[in-house]
């Protein structure tokens, strides 16, 4: 540098997060409570565009948002999943799960990705102690031996212990720091939109399994719901340069009068499946969050659970280790992190993969077996209550704030 | 932990060790701060010379850590819970213990034997961003100028010295009253015989051989003894145990290898 920076231009944080989704601000939210200082470069991304889609917080989630003071705000505008079908193909036997499975509360809740977005914005806005959010973007990351230094777009410079990268399935971040992905090519791709129908859906959601992929309706506030519609990459494409009233026609037809007369459909958006896995969860003073390190197959559709668990298990390693005194971004607290939370994220990328490939393609035998599974299972209560366990919850050590405690 | 602290050891002469209260800092040429910090990678590498080291310090640092906070009533959840105490660490080798202490919020000075050791902390506490006072030292030299500390830690350091009643008196004289101790070290036994000389210089090779001398290993009774006559309180013997199957540390109650004395001053 030919310049001396005044102090003032560098920001000294114990964590500097960068991302712009929801899970980058849930991830600031956790480690200031821990007493961190956290410095989130870049901001949520804007909370104005309706970017369509939901995200779906499960039951077993949920602690996580109540004990970071989040929740009373979400759930204000969140809809509760009461009812959850699973169809195969064009056969009448399916899964049925509703609430009475798991209790009285609901399997989880939908809330749209920018309302999400919203509270937390408002919250990081409430300047809490210990955060600072700089509207810069990263020009140059140096991972040294002692710490982390980012140099921004505004001159600025950012100084930390550990960088937690939740800056999404294709991370920059990652890729600078030169980590690597395990991922495989599915031929899929994911239409999404929004949608308004005329007859209430009372909390149903709704998967069905066709050999192009999986085609789910979740529910959303009011007589909304989001549709998450995955295919191969050729009819996909052509599903997303229909005409909106042809491509209503195609909708309805695929919703078979599910949830009655469709009457809206919002912008569509195109996401190809790619799922993939980090060769590593951490690096030299980094650690990868959430689609950073694993996006599975959407068909179990709990993404923003895997998140969730992943920012709850690395904010109370590194809340542990800064009480205790220690560096919190040594390699051997990291690897804590990596330990804890990489098998779980290979198991839900297996099973993931598994359930496509089962469920999408037409092979008649294969139909006919997963057929009478699905029923079975439907029948057989501890079998079923295990694959939902699957579904919305995790496997491994429960971490500190999914536990409904503070850190 | 057979004490691993090794470049601690008072009694081992070290050709490269300038004497204590040899003038440190300043004077060392470009080539012997190369060494050093070359040596303060060692130190610090978690994979490295130290790593039995560096598997063990979370554990006694939460045990440390949770005894100050009872004892000065003080909140772990908080950032730097103790600041506006003091905190001496004798023998403070590469700053294991003395770097965290500083970012829990103690005012720290950490003194060891070894002028490299010095060194090597140093250069690792500028890079860290930590202000410690590091001096080459003998606790007998803080006495005399009058200085005395809210805590003192001795902790795998009292198997290295030449006599032991006199380092604990000078340690406790160190502590200010109200405040409080913690000396850890190997116990003399069979069991410390076989696990902590045997087992970490030959076997597993967690250590150089000739680190510890089995025969200079005190007994819990005798660091006791040596606290209570000069003054101490003693409030609390434990163990500090190793699992070779799960590749664990945990506090326990067996004193027969490596265990740790908490004695406080009266106020």
């Amino acid at each position: 540098m030919d310049n001396t920076k005044s102090s003032d231009d560098v920001v000294e944080a114990d964590v500097m997060v960068v991302g712009s989704g929801a899970i980058a601000g849930v991830l600031v939210c956790a480690m200031a409570s821990a007493g961190l200082r956290v410095a989130l470069v870049g901001g949520l991304a804007d909370t104005t565009v309706q970017d369509g889609g939901v995200l779906a917080i499960s039951a077993a989630s949920r602690p996580l948002f109540e004990g970071l003071d989040l929740w009373d705000d979400l759930a204000a505008q969140a809809e509760p999943i009461l009812d959850f079908r699973v169809v195969d193909g064009v056969s009448r036997l399916f899964l049925h799960y509703d609430q009475a499975d798991l209790g009285f509360e609901p399997f989880g809740w939908t809330i749209a990705n920018n309302q999400v977005r919203d509270v937390l914005t408002a919250r990081l806005a409430m300047k809490a102690d210990g955060v600072t959010v700089i509207p810069a973007s990263v020009l140059s990351l140096d991972f040294g031996t002692d710490g982390v230094q980012a140099r921004l777009t505004d001159g600025r410079q950012v100084a930390a212990r550990v960088l937690a990268a939740a800056d999404g399935i294709n991370s920059p971040t990652r890729l600078g720091a030169g980590i690597g992905v395990i991922g495989w090519e599915t031929g899929q791709t994911t239409i999404v939109c929004d949608i308004e129908h005329a007859t209430s859906h009372d909390g149903f959601a709704y998967e069905h399994f066709l050999p192009g992929g999986p085609f789910v309706v979740l529910p959303m506030t009011g007589e909304r719901a989001s549709v998450a519609w995955t295919e191969r990459h050729l009819k996909a494409l052509r599903l997303l340069d229909m005409e909106e009233g042809e491509f209503l026609a195609a909708l309805r037809k695929r919703l078979d009068g599910v949830l009655g007369e469709l009457t809206q459909v919002g912008p569509r958006r195109a996401i190809p499946v790619c799922p993939q896995i980090a060769d590593a969860y951490v690096g030299k003073r980094l650690a990868l969050v959430g689609e950073a390190a694993l996006s599975a197959h959407p068909v179990v559709g709990h993404g923003f659970d895997q998140a969730c668990r992943d920012v709850a298990a690395l904010a109370e390693v590194l809340a542990d280790a800064a009480r205790i005194g220690l560096d919190i971004g040594e390699t051997g607290i990291l690897m804590k992190y990596q330990r804890w939370r990489r098998p779980d994220a290979i198991a839900t990328l297996v099973a993931a993969e598994a359930f496509n490939r089962l469920f999408s393609n037409d092979f008649a035998p294969l139909r006919f077996g997963r057929d009478l599974g699905l029923a079975l299972v439907n029948k057989v209560a501890p079998v079923k209550k295990a694959l939902l366990q699957r579904v919305t919850g995790f496997s491994g050590e429960v971490p500190r704030l999914l536990r409904g405690e503070n850190l | 932990m057979a004490g691993t602290d090794d470049f601690t050891a008072q009694t081992k002469p070290d050709s490269s060790a300038g004497g204590p209260e040899s003038t440190a800092g300043g004077t060392a040429s470009p080539s012997e701060l190369a060494k050093f910090a070359a040596m303060a990678e060692s130190w610090w590498d978690p994979d490295g010379k130290f790593k039995p080291l560096h598997k063990f310090n979370p554990i006694r640092l939460a045990y440390i850590r949770d005894h100050l906070a009872s004892h000065f009533a003080r909140p772990v959840a908080r950032p730097e819970p103790f600041s506006g105490l003091t905190l001496l660490d004798i023998g403070c080798g590469g700053g294991l213990l003395t770097e965290p202490m500083t970012r829990l919020g103690f005012t720290t000075t950490g003194v060891d034997a070894l002028e490299r050791n010095v060194q090597v902390a140093r250069l690792h506490a500028a890079r860290s961003g930590l202000t410690i006072n590091y001096r080459c030292a003998m606790p007998e030299a803080l006495l005399s100028q009058g200085l005395r500390y809210d805590v003192v830690l001795a902790m795998e350091v009292v198997e290295h010295v030449s006599d032991v009643d006199l380092f604990l008196s000078t340690a406790s004289e160190l502590v200010a009253p109200g405040g409080i101790l913690l000396a850890a070290t190997l116990n003399r036994t069979i069991k410390s015989f076989v696990l902590g000389k045997v087992g970490a210089e030959y076997i597993l090779r967690w250590l150089p051989r000739g680190t510890h001398d089995w025969r200079k290993f005190v007994q819990p009774s005798e660091l006791s003894s040596g606290l209570r006559g000069a003054g101490m309180t003693v409030k609390e013997i434990k163990g500090m145990s190793y699992n070779p199957f799960a590749d664990l540390w945990s506090i326990t109650n067996d004193l027969e290898v490596n265990y740790v004395v908490v004695a406080v001053k009266p106020g």
